[in-house]
Formats: C-alpha cells, sequence, structure tokens
C-alpha cells in the first residue's frame, strides 16, 4: 500500500527518517512553510527557508527515493511581526509559483489577532491569483472558533471549499469542517491532539469522504511514520482498505493534486534513485558508499 | 500538395503560450512585481521555452530608473532556481545598463554549478563585451579547466592578451609535466595572445 504524508517538515527531519518513510511505503510528502520554533528576525531568512524548501530539502527526499512537495506561505505565529510581515508578503510570490508548491500554506490563525486576519486574508488572495490551493492551520487555542472563523473567510474571498485543506482537526471540528464542504486534515501527534486510536473511530464515524491523515513531524516530539502506522491501525481495527487507501493517499492526491503539480506519475514511475548526485556542488553522503537503483 | 505553407498559422499550443507570455509582459511593464514572480516561475510550465520567456519578463522590468531596476533584478537572481539562475544570466548581453552587471556576471563565474558558470562563459556576447581583463582571463582558464569548448567563448580571440597566453602556458606546463592531457583548442589560444 502506497501512503502519502501531506504534512511534515522534512527540514527538522534526519535522513534515518527517509528511509524509514520509504521503507513504510510512504511515496510523497508536502513540507508545508511554517516556523522554526522561534521568531526569524530578517526578511533574508524567509527567503533562505523556503528556497531550500524548494531546492535543498527536495534534492534530500529524492536521494531516498521520496517525492517532495512544499507549500509555501507566511505562518500565522509570524504575521504578528507587522513589519516583517509586510516584506514576506512581497517574497511570496518569488516562490508561490516555483515547481513543486502545491499550495500556499499553512497559513490561518494562531491567536487570532488583526495582524494574523490581515496576512491570512492577503495569502488568500495570492492563493486565487497563483492559482494553487490553500492549507489552513487551525489554531491550538480556542479551535473551534478559530476553524469556523477561517472557513467563513476563505469563502468571503471567493475560494471554493473543496480548494481549501482545513488542517489539525479534532472531534469538535471535523463536522462542521465536512458539512461545509472542506477537506478535513488530522494531524497525529504521539501525545497531543489527535491519536492513531482516536482516529480511526474519527474515520469508522465519519468515513472516507474528504478526510486526510497527516503526521505534521516537526523538530518537536513527533511521529514521521503516524501515518503508515494509523493505515495499519485502521486496517487491523476493520476499516475497509478502500477507507484506508483514501484517507492516507487519495484525498491528498485529490486535494493538492489540483495544484497541477502533484501526480502519481511522479512516483508511479520515478527517476532512479543515484545518491552520485550532487545539488550545487553538495551530496547528501558522508563518504559512504552511494546507493544506485 | 498538402505539405503546409510557411505562412501557416502556428501550433495552438504555441499561439496560447505567446499570447500568455505577451499579457505577463504587459503586466510587468506597469511594474507590477508580483505579476513578475509569477511568471517567472510559471515559465517553467507555461511556456516551451523558459528560458527564453524568463528572459522576455526580465526585458519587460521598467528600467528607467536604473538602480531601482537592478534590484528587482538581483531578487530574481537571489531567489532564482538553477535553470532560473542560468536563464538569467544567459540574457546578460541583452538587458539595458549592461554596464551595472559587471559584478553579477562575476557572480556567475564563480559559481560552483557548471551550468551556470556556462550560462555566463559560453554562447554568451557579455564577458567580452564587458569584462576587465582579469575577470575575462580566470574565466577562460575556468573553461579550460572545466572541459569547455573554447570556441564557444564569444569574442574570445579578440580580447587575447599576453597575461592570459600566461596563464594558459602555465596551465598547459602544469599538465604535460603531470602526464596528462592537454586540453583541445589550448594551444590555439596560447597562439593567439603570442602572436600579440
Amino acid at each position: 500500500m502506497h501512503f502519502i504524508d501531506p504534512h511534515i517538515h522534512m527540514s527538522a527531519r534526519t535522513t534515518d527518517d527517509y528511509e524509514a518513510l520509504a521503507a513504510a511505503g510512504v511515496v510523497a510528502v508536502i513540507e508545508p512553510a511554517f516556523w522554526l520554533g522561534q521568531p526569524r528576525t530578517s526578511v533574508g531568512s524567509f527567503q533562505d527557508y523556503y528556497a531550500s524548501l524548494v531546492g535543498w530539502e527536495r534534492f534530500r527526499a529524492a536521494q531516498f527515493g521520496i517525492c517532495h512537495y512544499c507549500t509555501i506561505g507566511l505562518n500565522s505565529k509570524e504575521a504578528n511581526d507587522d513589519a516583517l510581515a509586510e516584506q514576506v508578503m512581497e517574497l511570496l510570490p518569488l516562490f508561490a509559483a516555483k515547481d513543486g508548491v502545491v499550495a500556499i500554506g499553512e497559513i490561518g490563525f494562531d491567536d487570532q489577532t488583526p495582524a494574523e486576519e490581515k496576512y491570512f486574508r492577503a495569502q488568500l488572495e495570492l492563493a486565487k491569483r497563483v492559482e494553487l490551493p490553500v492549507m489552513i492551520h487551525t489554531p491550538h487555542r480556542d479551535k473551534q472558533a478559530g476553524t469556523l472563523r477561517s472557513m467563513a473567510i476563505c469563502l468571503e474571498h471567493g475560494l471554493r471549499p473543496d480548494q481549501v485543506i482545513v488542517d489539525h482537526n479534532n472531534e469538535e471540528t471535523v463536522q462542521a469542517v465536512l458539512d461545509q464542504g472542506f477537506w478535513a486534515a488530522f494531524t497525529l501527534y504521539p501525545k497531543t491532539k489527535m491519536g492513531s486510536e482516536r482516529m480511526v473511530e474519527v474515520v469508522r464515524r465519519y468515513g472516507q469522504q474528504r478526510i486526510i491523515v497527516d503526521s505534521s513531524a516537526d523538530w518537536g516530539v513527533s511521529d514521521p511514520l503516524a501515518v503508515p502506522k494509523t493505515a495499519r491501525l485502521m486496517l487491523a481495527r476493520g476499516i475497509d482498505s478502500a477507507q484506508v487507501t483514501a484517507t492516507c493517499y487519495g484525498n491528498a492526491l485529490a486535494a493538492y493534486g489540483q495544484s497541477g503539480q502533484f501526480n502519481e506519475a511522479d512516483w508511479l514511475s520515478p527517476t532512479a534513485i543515484d545518491q552520485r548526485q550532487l545539488f550545487e556542488g553538495n551530496s547528501v553522503l558522508r563518504g559512504q558508499q552511494p546507493l544506485i537503483s | 500538395m498538402n505539405e503546409p505553407s510557411p505562412l501557416s498559422p502556428p501550433d495552438p499550443v504555441v499561439a496560447q503560450q505567446a499570447a500568455w507570455l505577451a499579457t505577463q509582459c504587459a503586466l510587468v511593464a506597469t511594474g507590477d512585481a508580483t505579476a513578475l514572480a509569477l511568471a517567472f516561475g510559471h515559465a517553467g510550465r507555461r511556456h516551451h521555452d523558459p528560458s527564453e520567456a524568463r528572459i522576455a519578463l526580465v526585458l519587460a522590468i521598467p528600467a528607467a530608473d536604473p538602480l531601482r531596476w537592478l534590484a528587482v533584478l538581483d531578487r530574481l537572481f537571489a531567489t532564482a532556481g538553477l535553470a532560473e539562475s542560468t536563464a538569467l544570466y544567459r540574457g546578460l548581453p541583452r538587458y539595458p545598463h549592461a554596464a551595472l552587471l559587471r559584478a553579477r556576471a562575476a557572480v556567475g563565474v564563480r559559481s560552483s554549478m557548471q551550468s551556470v558558470f556556462e550560462a555566463v562563459a559560453l554562447d554568451n556576447d557579455y564577458p567580452a563585451q564587458w569584462f576587465e581583463q582579469d575577470p575575462l582571463n580566470q574565466m577562460v582558464l575556468k573553461a579550460f579547466f572545466l572541459d569547455c569548448d573554447h570556441r564557444r567563448i564569444k569574442g574570445l580571440a579578440a580580447r587575447a592578451n599576453p597575461g592570459l597566453g600566461r596563464m594558459l602556458s602555465d596551465y598547459q606546463r602544469e599538465r604535460s609535466a603531470a602526464g596528462r592531457a592537454i586540453p583541445d583548442g589550448l594551444a590555439e589560444v596560447v597562439a593567439w595572445c603570442e602572436r600579440l
């Protein structure tokens, strides 16, 4: 069974993780632009970060047989630095149309401040102009209200619900998100938010339609194998394999495939792994024998 | 009898792409920075000749104020991927304010990416027209190091100079001393320099 992890911050992960993902059947990953655990203080830091998402990280993933895509956006936390956010907004179009960018995201609310709303709206307009779907980060605090508000703002800007993936859902938000026709993604954290056990029950209750599973693995305590592990648990608990495939592969493909840049052919007829290759003169290897498939 | 006339309309896809590019260039000419950024990225997927499309977009950037123009171009360079960089460097001799681009061209020559180096050094009128002697000589020597075909360095014969002759002769002797092959054309370029 093939899997897609449509929300995983691979820049923060090791090559061991890439090997484990490939071994577990993950064929493609989407790395949303987000924050780095501490606020950036200059626009150049954003520029180099976005450049690495479309450059080095994409290359690094391919060296381990994984197709890497990303989303470009200004995250809600850092939207609160208004002067810097203005400069980042000027930068975003330079990356939003590059190869491998499959959405604008992750954007939305953190503390639900006026500044967050301003840059959320500005980025929805950018998404329309660049013709990309949107990945919404729903807030950890006041989640229910923040989720409803995020969807209302998307509709106000003329986006269709099926162009928007609402992420970090829980049992409290899922019904409203599905009722309004948005994609409902679930981040499976080992301890907080959703766990695999709860995810099984969500799929049992709501079925497969427009539900997407992801790991959101990053530099914090998280599990990059959350998608394949949850898929296995679903199967063990008697969930139909078509539903497992939809929630752990097919729905992400349909949602982000709207970008025109997220195609099954990329991983079903892949270019061979060749670890002799270099990116701007640099290798992922440290003297090891290059793997060539 | 059924052969297409040379005046037959272009392939509809090509025409559609040309229309897309013309629209984007018109927006860029109004100073629309977002249009420039997005079209520059989209050119890789929305035009059959991304390199030419990207150069056309650069040529549409308002150039009345040279320093503002340079700032816009520098930003494209700074955020460019490999194919985009290569296109930008290839366009150097066609841009306005060529004298302001020497430092940028030198960055391309120093690149460790061969395709970027070649975009400046080969099939490009910029170096022979605008480089000072020392950077030009370094570029020619690097081209031989990288096994490039010296016949693709435009205007080389006219820019031959004794300093270049000395550098290339040293390189020739170094290769011989190590028992390694002399790159094709090296002796020819040395001869141009020594005729002076």
